[in-house]
């Protein structure tokens, strides 16, 4: 080991949280390196790997695991990577590359509501956040213009400013529902997204490519590799396939240095004065809990038995149904709309709340698919692909599983190719939880009414879809005890080791998860040039 | 509902000239990301200068036409023999089935079944080929069409195969029954 790698600011991840951290820190004069486990790759290789995909709807073809460090695949085979506790499963996906998971997304950019924050005060469940919607606010913004975000503002999260750009235009599909569904109460919302309404920051306006997951192909949609160009453009270091395997503490408790093995499996020592773990709510538990040392017996950052407990996401149910009328999906955004009503209100002391999406993805596939797996063919085939290609609609739900202690991710006795252990989870639903997917079930049932829907077919009940948000494993709180960073992000066992990431979200509310992220680590980013 | 070519947009008419020099770049970005390198070469390097008669009937019997690209059936053909255990032998079998029981599509998969026939499942591995693109399944699938999947052929007058722009922002505001589309790469139709 011959090189002496040091900066004032070391990152670990070049996802969007971490690279957007690293870009505002940079852009004040630190010296930042960032380390990311995964290789670089570029946007036309990933166009190219989904037009050549065998499996174009699973998301994640396109996003093969290097060898050295492995992510979750579930298709053909499960690679086995995310070891499996139950009782529930948790099928997460990830994407360990330069820009990490956001390289597929919706681009839905949402703010929480503010009572989203008091939980437990205002509904005696989960917990409440040791900060106010009104702390984060000035953060929202700031990554909503570095992220380009559109949206309207009937969304129900206060704003001081107006969005960046204007909502994108609506498809014909949205104006339908929207147009059939007032009638019976329910407002349609246009999606908050990071997602280019017009020409913004060098990048084109939407074209409609309808592929926004697993790959926008022109960039219209906001997406990691665009935060970790930034900051490399603002002069920060990055280092690609830099597997980080240990964190490395001094006498005083304060992080001396980081680890981490090339593709060689050659050992490289980094040092710094602050550090920013940012490898998503999985890796980051898995590699505080690996940096165990004689003096922190179970992992850093963990001296109350915190780090990976409370692991959440949204699971969703959901309801395919033929429209009356053609609608015909696939023409614009994949996920334009929400119904939005469901998020908050006196029930979430019973059963959780939830954000109802609609969906425009093309039908063109999946209908395909099940035609022939029922034995149609010839001209009765090509006749009724194009009938339920026209009318085939569907909706989920993005519901609040409450954060549980014993939902938790811990290192498995499996290794990876490196010999380093697999994270392992333990998951469960609660009631909570299935009456807060019956009642989504109600509703789905007068949204299909209201648009004639026929051939209505439900998700089986109990099982739910997962929607990649993961939260919770690294919780912000004021107490140590049920908590593992402050409100700033900082650890509270280290006080040069900050957490950017979903997974210090104390509850996961009813939205995507990555704009809160970004704001957190903005504010982060903020409290550690405030103290530097 | 308001139908109009742009709704919502604030956009003035297209000029036609402008709309030409746009879709010539617009082209020649897309045509950056066509990814001819992988499957698609591979694909024609192994294909047959013509697929057999045998695919060609059960071909046009699946898909209900008469008229096939000859360089897709072969590049089909090889796809499914290079993915699928026993395809040849199978489909000389299907294809002795439909002959004999003048079958129909309509009841072609009904027929199959009743006589339990081993090759019960290929007519839905054929369609899978020539609809999906798609030759083979799990780990030994692979991608040989995309663009010209006969499923994205099917309704090419109102959807772009996903990850092909739809056109310019805010064109998918408009009611589809009333904007038909221009395929944006179309098949060279070889009848086989």
């Amino acid at each position: 080991m011959s090189d002496h790698l040091s900066a004032d600011i070391v990152v670990i991840g070049s996802g969007i949280v971490g690279s957007l951290a690293a870009h505002r820190l940079v852009s004040q004069g630190a010296s930042v390196l960032i380390l990311e486990a995964g290789p670089r790759v570029d946007r036309g290789h990933i166009v190219a790997k989904f037009r050549n995909s065998p499996r174009k709807n699973d998301f994640m073809s396109p996003y093969p695991p290097s060898a050295w460090a492995p992510h979750p695949v579930y298709q053909p085979v499960d690679n086995d990577y995310l070891v499996q506790a139950g009782p529930y499963p948790y099928k997460a996906e990830y994407i360990r590359m330069v820009g990490g998971t956001t390289w597929h997304w919706a681009a839905q950019a949402w703010r929480i509501l503010p009572n989203d924050l008091r939980l437990k005060t205002l509904y005696g469940v989960g917990r409440d956040w040791p900060i106010s919607y009104d702390d984060l606010e000035p953060f929202y913004y700031e990554a909503e213009v570095k992220m380009g975000v559109s949206g309207a503002p009937n969304t129900g999260s206060p704003r001081t400013r107006p969005f960046p750009m204007q909502p994108v235009a609506e498809s014909f599909l949205e104006q339908r529902f929207r147009e059939r569904l007032a009638p019976g109460g329910y407002e349609v919302v246009t999606n908050t997204t990071a997602r280019n309404s017009r020409n913004y920051d060098g990048r084109p306006a939407c074209c409609g490519n309808n592929n926004c997951m697993p790959i926008c192909p022109i960039d219209a949609q906001y997406h990691g590799g665009l935060a970790a160009d930034a900051a490399e453009q603002a002069g920060a270091k990055l280092i690609a396939n830099a597997v980080v395997y240990r964190i490395e503490h001094d006498d005083r408790g304060r992080i001396a240095a980081v680890h981490y093995y090339d593709p060689d499996k050659v050992s490289h020592r980094v040092t710094g004065k602050t550090f920013i773990l940012a490898a998503n709510g999985i890796e980051s538990p898995k590699l505080l809990l690996l940096s165990a040392s004689h003096r922190y017996r179970k992992g850093l950052a963990n001296s109350t038995d915190m780090v990976g407990r409370h692991l959440m996401d949204h699971p969703s149910n959901s309801l395919t149904f033929d429209a009356e009328e053609e609608l015909w999906p696939g023409r614009g955004p994949m996920s334009p709309s929400s119904i939005n009503a469901l998020r908050d209100g006196a029930f979430r002391s019973e059963h959780a709340a939830f954000r109802i999406d609609i969906s425009n993805s093309s039908q063109v596939l999946s209908v395909t698919q099940a035609l022939i797996a029922n034995g149609v063919y010839g001209a009765e085939l090509e006749k009724r692909i194009r009938y339920h290609a026209a009318r085939q609609c569907s909706l989920k739900n993005v519901l609040e599983i409450l954060p549980d202690p014993d939902n938790r991710v811990v290192l498995s006795e499996r290794k990876d190719a490196f010999g380093i252990p697999k994270p392992e989870v333990h998951y469960a639903m609660n009631d909570y939880v299935h009456r807060g997917m019956a009642a989504a079930r109600d509703e789905y049932t007068r949204i299909a009414q209201l648009m004639g829907g026929t051939n209505l077919r439900y998700s089986p009940d109990g099982v739910y879809g997962n929607n990649q948000h993961i939260t919770g494993t690294m919780s912000m709180g004021n107490d140590p005890k049920d908590s593992v960073v402050d409100a700033f992000g900082r650890t509270h066992d280290h006080e040069n080791l900050y957490i950017a990431s979903t997974g210090v979200m104390p509850t996961a509310a009813t939205v995507n998860s990555t704009l809160t992220a970004v704001a957190l680590a903005l504010r982060s980013a903020d409290h550690i040039h405030a103290n530097a | 509902m308001t139908p109009s070519p742009t709704p919502g947009t604030g956009h003035a008419a297209p000029d036609p000239t402008r709309r030409l020099v746009l879709a010539g770049i617009l082209a020649s970005y897309v045509s950056s990301f066509i990814p001819w390198s992988s499957s698609h070469a591979q694909a024609r390097a192994t294909a047959p200068v013509t697929a057999p008669d045998s695919f060609l009937n059960v071909s046009r019997l699946i898909t209900g036409r008469a008229t096939l690209d000859a360089m897709q059936a072969a590049r089909l053909y090889a796809g499914l023999v290079a993915a699928v255990p026993l395809f040849s032998a199978q489909l000389t079998a299907l294809a002795a089935f439909a002959a004999s029981n003048a079958s129909t599509a309509d009841q072609l998969q009904a027929s199959l079944d009743a006589a339990r026939a081993p090759f019960a499942k290929l007519p839905g591995v054929i369609a899978t080929a020539w609809y999906v693109g798609v030759a083979g399944s799990g780990a030994a699938a692979h991608c040989v069409t995309y663009e010209t999947s006969l499923m994205n052929v099917v309704v090419a007058d109102h959807l772009k195969p996903p990850s092909y722009a739809y056109g310019p922002y805010g064109s998918w505001s408009s009611n589809p029954l009333g904007t038909t589309l221009t395929a944006p790469l179309k098949a060279t139709l070889k009848a086989a």
